[in-house]
């Protein structure tokens, strides 16, 4: 393993084509596990097709391994592996013939811990693809891209399709991938809530642009969820607020700074957030706040 | 060409126009096959008899099939023997040497089904360790590999079973003969993919580009009538075993390579697009 920085950065990366980004910057730390979170089509995927060398940029550099990512440098790329949201292999392939297509692609491919893989996610080998349920497929790309050492992992939606058994065999399966410390994952999903206590720092996206990056200690302990009266909203400051819950005699409004919203407002309650919550609010009641 | 990559993702639905395109190989294929049977006359010089006395045979597998249904005792079954004799030389002759064009039209389909599977593969390929040039060396070595393993399948079926059934004069015509359409289908479908991603680069929308597509297609086809017809007229294939390397299997060579090589340029341009 290689010495490095981050394992991946985004610097000022937009795109106005097809699933829009607008000057999106984070990074993911070597040995860290970053979530990428956001509601269906903030451009979580469009971003991570960026990373996967599938979309241009128009603008901003991606950086890999602190290098500008490059094309022509297969190296770089056998580092990384990569999870899409929808399986790319043919479809009339088994488990076996696709692992003998990375065997080709990939030169740190290790057949054992495939075949272990395919064991512990009950993948038949010779069982055709098309014949598999989504769930099936997901756990297919997984095992491959566990299984040639890379050093980045970039999953996008990888537990979208799996029942909770399997999702904790996949989730146990990407710790023992981090246990040496040196490796790196960056995983999309607008389940947060299923991910976080893997986690060590979410970044999220909301119409194509970064809201909040970083730990997710920091995260949750910034933001709050106000508890008062309808006519309690208009004491917060308007930046401070995420979205507005409205009920029939009360209304919940998410705040960034919970510290500060305390400070201003004493005698309000504040509930601590979790990303779910900050999802729902930005996504479902986001509009309201910017009005 | 910075748009040609999504070119190949539109490529999918250009399925619908492929359809037709298939159907119009097909009837190409027949109107060859018409052509070249309207003018030879190999067929009747073949041993026809008019009746079992004076049957000489043509020394093929054919000769045992009606003899065999001349010795039966059935009246009725001779009787037909002897009156579609001709005919069932004519339609095995047909059916035989249709073998390779039919065999190389459905490959012809398939190594566009082939190019679609390829859409998502890409994406693999995209994100694994390979250049963009290797990755473009790597889909065409594939798809020519496809269209080589089944074009020589075909091409040996057809050869030996005219061989076997009409003899070794019309074996040798129908190998030539099916050298041609490989080399004109496979000429014909490398334009429509060089076709199908300029158009797909230019009209992103895809109905208009589905139109579009089935326009180029049938002026395409239109324009391959007289081409046929001239081949056909020139009685090219009394000259193929005779001129191997005659004019037009020069222009034909060049064409064909030609186009290949212009769909190697494309592929590679369009490998080291991004979307």
């Amino acid at each position: 393993m290689s010495e490095y920085t981050d394992a991946v950065r985004f610097e000022g990366v937009s795109r106005s084509k097809k699933g829009c980004l607008y000057d999106v910057g984070f990074s993911v730390p070597k040995g860290t596990v970053m979530l990428l979170v956001g509601e269906n089509g903030a451009g979580k995927t469009t971003l991570l097709n960026v990373l996967a060398g599938q979309y241009g940029a128009d603008q901003g550099t991606v950086y890999l391994f602190d290098r500008p990512q490059s094309d022509d440098d297969p190296a770089e790329r056998a580092r990384m592996s990569v999870v899409f949201d929808t399986i790319p292999y043919g479809q009339s392939l088994n488990a076996r013939q696709v692992g003998k297509v990375f065997a080709g692609l990939y030169p740190q491919w290790d057949d054992e811990a495939y075949n272990r893989y395919l064991d512990i996610f009950g993948i038949g080998e010779k069982q055709v693809i098309k014949t598999y349920s989504r769930g099936m497929m997901q756990k297919l790309q997984i095992a491959c891209a566990l299984s040639h050492n890379a050093e980045l992992l970039v999953l996008d939606e990888p537990t979208a399709n799996l029942d909770p058994g399997s999702r904790e065999i996949i989730l146990q399966c990407l710790m023992e991938y981090m246990k040496d410390g040196e490796r790196s994952i960056l995983v999309s999903t607008n389940m947060p809530g299923e991910l976080d206590r893997y986690a060590d720092g979410a970044t999220m996206i909301h119409k194509g642009r970064v809201v909040f990056s970083g730990e997710i200690d920091t995260i949750l302990n910034s933001y709050g969820i106000v508890k008062c009266g309808p006519d309690e909203v208009s004491g917060i400051d308007r930046p401070d607020i995420v979205g507005i819950r409205h009920s029939r005699y009360s209304a919940e409004v998410m705040v960034k700074d919970r510290e500060r919203v305390a400070a201003k407002c004493p005698g309000m309650a504040i509930d601590p957030a979790t990303l779910d919550d900050i999802l729902v609010f930005t996504g479902a009641y986001g509009e309201e706040a910017a009005r | 060409m910075k748009k040609m990559y999504r070119a190949l993702r539109y490529h999918d639905r250009l399925v619908v126009s492929r359809i037709i395109y298939f159907f119009l190989t097909f009837g190409y294929g027949a109107i060859f096959l018409w052509s070249f049977f309207k003018n030879y006359d190999g067929y009747r010089n073949l041993g026809m008899p008019e009746s079992i006395e004076n049957f000489e045979g043509t020394g093929t597998v054919l000769d045992y099939v009606y003899i065999g249904f001349r010795q039966q005792h059935n009246q009725w079954l001779a009787e037909m023997a002897d009156r579609y004799l001709n005919s069932m030389y004519r339609f095995c002759a047909f059916f035989l040497a249709g073998v390779p064009v039919l065999l190389f039209t459905f490959v012809s389909w398939s190594s566009v089904l082939f190019t679609d599977r390829q859409q998502g593969w890409n994406r693999v390929l995209k994100a694994a360790p390979v250049t963009p040039k290797d990755r473009a060396k790597s889909l065409f070595i594939a798809k020519w590999r496809t269209i080589g393993i089944c074009t020589a399948i075909s091409m040996a079926i057809g050869f030996l079973c005219s061989r076997l059934t009409i003899g070794a004069d019309f074996a040798e015509r129908v190998f030539f003969g099916s050298i041609i359409t490989v080399l004109i289908v496979v000429t014909v479908t490398t334009v429509w993919d060089i076709l199908g991603a300029v158009l797909g680069a230019l009209f992103p929308s895809a109905r208009l580009n589905l139109t579009i597509g089935i326009i180029c297609c049938l002026t395409m086809m239109t324009l391959a009538i007289p081409f046929f017809l001239f081949w056909e007229s020139a009685a090219w294939m009394q000259y193929t075993s005779n001129y191997i390397f005659g004019p037009g299997w020069l222009i034909l060579i060049a064409v064909f390579a030609g186009t290949q090589v212009l769909a190697w340029l494309v592929l590679k341009r369009a490998c080291a697009c991004k979307e």
